[in-house]
């Protein structure tokens, strides 16, 4: 019969426990937990299992170690006597931790780094994976594969033959948001009336958007974010009712949204929702020129439908993409894509979808491995303590103390050693949250979006897990110890030890071999970043500053955006040390708009698409972000509004559509207008590092500040060059821009170099988690190798002391010690360079120019662990050298 | 004055007072044998659900009050309601049912002492 995830999780804990009681009732219970599975939730047994086995494993174990000729033992019987046993029991265990400090120091903070870790990366992996959207059933959700426009929209929505409720939402977007007189950029989201019930989404206070707001002229009205409500408004459940504006227009807010919704994508949180019909009301800029409500070509509006119970996501599409060619009558030589619908879950993760999942997987790969390694380490710190310890146990046992006394003992230890190391492994845990939100998964999707909170399920897990080690780990050394002959123990202490020293010498070699798979992973990411560094970006970021506006949140018309540019420019290269400046249409890292044009002298080959990347620069941009001219001239102030079109064009552009042919001179069309390339200028990376660059299309600033392509109220973006190259003048440019106009929507004002940072996201977080791990790991290794070495090197003194008296040199027992010391290294590694080359294969997606089989990297980190263990191991050997004979001898 | 006890109340007395899970499983398997899930399942019925034995602590416990001699095991055999696998059944004693009777005994006194001071449930 196949086992199921409950069954398993019970086996294990039945594992745990001694082998008398697993043969008893190791049958039954997993019988009764069958039958249970049947009646009952898997969350409750799970729970119920881990309550249950934390009490049962210490009563059977206390039973098993008290020995069988023990009567069978009634819990209830002298119950207060008992109690207070086990008082006693944690307070002497107490006194016996403090006493020494090093090694009570050295487990917690191994189990706190372990326990911490997981605890981060569990939140991260449940936010992130289990429950990107927090809608109800969201697998019954779909979305469309392309967005869609509101006629569009309106059509999905007469389809409940398919489904049950069709909604409509985007993305948000960065809106002007003046709450009590003070300005701030908020992005809101739009979504249909009816979108909230579709989405098995309430609301907290107040209401949610209703199918009555969704018209094109009524009042606005916005519904909070729960995240948004409680940063920006204290959590007050008065807001319901309250005005502020948006985009200069007044708002009331009806409600916020329950807790737990956080957008239907991981990227984005939008801090509030508006009715999709406001949208023309609300927006600025290229946007809000067209009616939103009616054009079909203005495709603004993500489709998630809920599919009825009885349509499959595959008929669905299929009738979704016949109702579009419908309304879309195919053009002759056009082909339009079939429509895909996917599940929200899975569209929730974004474009990169696949390697958020590997990337978050190989996060749990590497907190569970650091987790191992801990383990392995805290069981080793257990049994050599154990072993020390044998003269003091057999003491107490001699003055009377019962085996199964001694054994609670111990397990009130290693408990104790568990709850503080939890207790600690939730302040890791929060630190290691803190210090995720400044790093981004893969696509784009920033964590701090996330609000990731250390939930009750964690804690619960994180508890148990803490719990489970300390008993685990603690009964080994318990079980033995209950074992030790007491005359044995008080008559030779370590003679009989060399047992135990396999057991030791299979942790080390597997915390060895660990350690040298997040060391390789390391020194991947390492190598990776370094290449990346030394990729030429096309610019020079050193000494630029940007800031960005957007003059449109902030309702200006045309005229006066001209004048704020030309303004706000004059002013900035009038400020000390500034030794150029632009406005641009974007920041180059950050992508463009991709757009048709046509080349002349270039004729395309049947079905080529024509689509390059464009957009705006204005004169001295790319003097100013350090893009080298490779032929003809950049923009100047005489590119304006009248002067003839002129565009700068890239190599890669240039190579491509004029191969052959001079550049220089040649026109190209940009929104159905001629325009003259005047320059030709090196390749600069657009949205990511890796890859081939693509053509590229600069048009003049100030020749689109007006007419039917103005982009006058559109975001804009102004670029700074220092004479020093420092970017301390930031608040000089910030006030410049200020002072201009208080209310302007003034954002990201932040040097160059950290757009560009962001590009290399992905590598960084990369390198700083598996440094940051396999540091952890390296350093509990080293700990492990000279607590190997140092014990196998005290338990051989007398051996040791008869060899250097029989004529052996100091030379000689060197080596001889570290040669013992060295096989289970040598193991370990050979081991750990199996796994990592293997494992190794999950990184290349996320490396840039580095083979995940890279020798060098594998070279290296074989040489680091290697004299890290030889350093490790040689101290012991050579206080072992240094043994006098005589004492050795007279000792025993 | 004190009563002598039998060797047989002796032993009874030594049993109590009974601990929780004990003195559950006997009063579940007092009017009919039942295996060990149906032991779960009527003990959650006598509690009126607050009582939920883990299978750890039940079988467990099963196991000593069984070498106790306080229950036996009745011979095994499939349970139509349940999937017809072969369940191990188990049935009180007749040592049990003293010990069940004088712990009921024992309680009774303390809620007739509780009553008459007028201590409400």
């Amino acid at each position: 019969m196949k086992r199921t995830n409950v069954e398993r999780f019970y086996a294990l804990l039945l594992w745990l426990h001694p082998p008398s009681f697993r043969r008893d009732c190791g049958q039954e219970i997993l019988q009764h937990v069958r039958t249970a599975a049947a009646h009952e939730s898997t969350r409750r047994l799970l729970a119920l299992g881990v309550s249950d086995a934390i009490r049962s494993l210490a009563r059977e174990w206390s039973a098993s170690l008290s020995g069988p000729h023990h009567p069978p033992r009634f819990d209830g019987h002298r119950r207060g006597e008992h109690m207070q046993n086990i008082a006693r029991d944690f307070r002497l265990a107490a006194r016996v931790l403090l006493k020494s400090p090093t090694f009570t120091m050295a487990a917690v903070i191994t189990l706190a780094l372990g326990i911490g870790a997981n605890t981060a990366i569990f939140t991260l992996a449940d936010a992130a994976l289990l429950r990107p959207v927090q809608v109800r059933e969201p697998e019954r959700l779909v979305v469309w594969s392309w967005t869609s426009s509101y006629p569009d929209f309106q059509e999905y929505t007469k389809r409940t033959d398919v489904f049950e409720g069709v909604a409509a939402v985007t993305g948000g977007s960065r809106m002007n948001v003046v709450i009590d007189g003070a300005s701030e950029i908020a992005r809101a989201a739009f979504i249909s009336g009816q979108g909230f019930e579709v989405f098995g989404v309430g609301a907290l206070h107040g209401r949610t958007i209703q199918p009555a707001d969704d018209v094109a002229n009524g009042p606005i009205v916005a519904v909070l974010g729960h995240d948004y409500w409680r940063t920006r408004f204290g959590g007050e459940p008065g807001v319901v009712g309250r005005t502020f504006r948006i985009n200069a227009r007044p708002v009331t807010i009806v409600g916020v949204l329950e807790k737990g919704f956080h957008g239907v994508t991981l990227s984005s949180n939008p801090a509030m929702y508006l009715p999709a019909g406001v949208y023309n009301q609300v927006q600025t800029g290229f946007f809000a020129r067209v009616n939103a409500l009616t054009a079909r070509g203005l495709v603004w509006l993500t489709v998630i439908a809920r599919l009825r119970s009885d349509v499959s996501p595959e008929s669905a599409a299929s009738a979704m993409t016949a109702l579009y060619a419908q309304l879309h009558p195919p053009k002759p030589g056009h082909r339009t894509e079939p429509l895909r619908l996917e599940t929200l879950p899975a569209r929730a993760l974004g474009r990169q979808a696949a390697d958020v999942r590997t990337f978050v997987g190989l996060l749990v790969a590497v907190v569970g491995v650091t987790l191992l390694i801990g383990c392995a380490n805290l069981a080793n710190l257990l049994l050599a303590r154990a072993t020390v310890r044998r003269r003091e146990l057999g003491v107490r046992v001699a003055m009377g103390a019962t085996r199964g006394r001694v054994a609670r003992l111990l397990l009130a230890e290693s408990l104790l050693l568990a709850v503080a190391g939890g207790a600690a492994g939730i302040a890791v845990a929060s630190a290691a949250l803190r210090l995720l939100s400044s790093y981004e998964l893969p696509g784009g999707i920033a964590i701090e979006n996330m609000r990731l909170e250390i939930s009750g399920t964690t804690l619960a897990v994180t508890a148990a897990v803490s719990i489970l080690t300390g008993l685990v780990f603690g009964m080994l050394p318990a079980w033995r110890a209950s074992r030790t002959d007491i005359l044995v123990a008080l008559r030779d202490q370590g003679r009989a030890a060399t047992a135990r020293s396999g057991v030791r010498g299979a942790l080390l070699a597997t915390q060895v071999a660990l350690s040298l798979v997040l060391l390789a992973g390391a020194g991947l990411f390492g190598r990776s970043l370094l290449s990346a560094l030394q990729a030429p970006l096309g610019f020079d970021p050193d000494g630029v500053l940007s800031a960005s506006v957007n003059v449109g949140l902030a309702r200006y018309d045309e005229v006066r955006a001209r004048t704020f540019y030309a303004e706000a420019l004059d002013r900035v290269r009038a400020l000390d040390r500034v030794a150029s400046a632009a406005w641009a249409g974007m920041i180059p890292t950050r992508g463009s708009w991709v757009s048709q044009t046509t080349i002349q002298g270039y004729s395309p080959a049947p079905g080529e698409d024509l689509t390059v990347n464009m957009s705006q620069v204005g004169p001295d941009y790319f003097k100013t972000i350090g893009a080298r001219l490779l032929d003809g001239r950049e923009f100047s102030s005489a590119d304006a509004a009248g002067a003839p079109l002129v565009a700068v064009v890239n190599k890669a552009m240039s190579d491509k559509y004029w191969a052959g042919r001079r550049a220089l001179g040649g026109k190209l069309g940009a929104f159905d207008q001629e325009v003259t390339v005047v320059g030709i200028v090196e390749n600069a990376v657009t949205n990511e590092l890796r890859g081939q660059p693509d053509p590229f299309v600069y048009l003049a600033f100030n020749q689109y500040l007006a007419g039917k392509e103005s982009i006058a109220l559109d975001p804009a973006h102004l670029f700074v060059r220092t004479r020093d190259g420092s970017v301390d003048i930031l608040p000089a440019v910030r006030e410049t821009l200020r002072a201009l106009d208080p209310e302007m929507p003034l954002y990201d004002v932040a040097p160059l170099e950290q757009h560009v940072g962001a590009l290399l996201m992905t590598q960084r977080m990369g390198l700083t988690l598996f440094s940051l791990f396999s540091l952890l790991a390296l350093s509990l290794a080293a700990a492990g190798i000279y607590g190997v070495a140092s014990y196998v090197a005290s338990s051989r003194t007398r051996e040791i002391g008869v060899r250097v008296a029989l004529g052996a040199t100091t030379r000689n027992v060197r080596r001889m010690v570290l040669q013992d010391g060295a096989r289970p290294i040598a193991i370990g590694m050979l081991a750990g360079l199996g796994i990592a080359l293997y494992a190794a294969r999950l990184l290349k997606a996320f490396l840039l120019d580095v083979s995940p089989l890279d020798p060098i990297t594998f070279a290296g980190a074989t040489l680091v662990l290697a004299s890290l263990a030889l350093a490790a191991s040689y101290m012991p050997a050579r206080r072992a050298a240094q043994v006098d004979p005589i004492a050795a001898l007279r000792d025993e | 004055m004190q009563k002598r006890l039998k060797r047989d109340e002796l032993a009874v007395g030594d049993f109590l007072p009974l601990t929780p899970a004990i003195h559950h499983i006997l009063l579940a398997l007092v009017d009919e044998e039942r295996h060990g899930y149906g032991i779960m399942l009527e003990v959650s019925r006598l509690t009126g659900g607050l009582t939920k034995m883990g299978p750890g602590t039940l079988y467990g416990t099963l196991k000593r009050v069984l070498a106790a001699g306080l229950i036996e095991e009745a011979e095994e055999r499939p349970d139509p309601e349940l999937d017809d696998e072969r369940r191990r059944y188990y049935r009180i004693t007749r040592l049990g049912a003293k010990v069940l009777q004088a712990e009921t005994a024992r309680l009774s006194v303390l809620l007739d002492a509780a009553r008459a001071k007028k201590v409400r449930a």
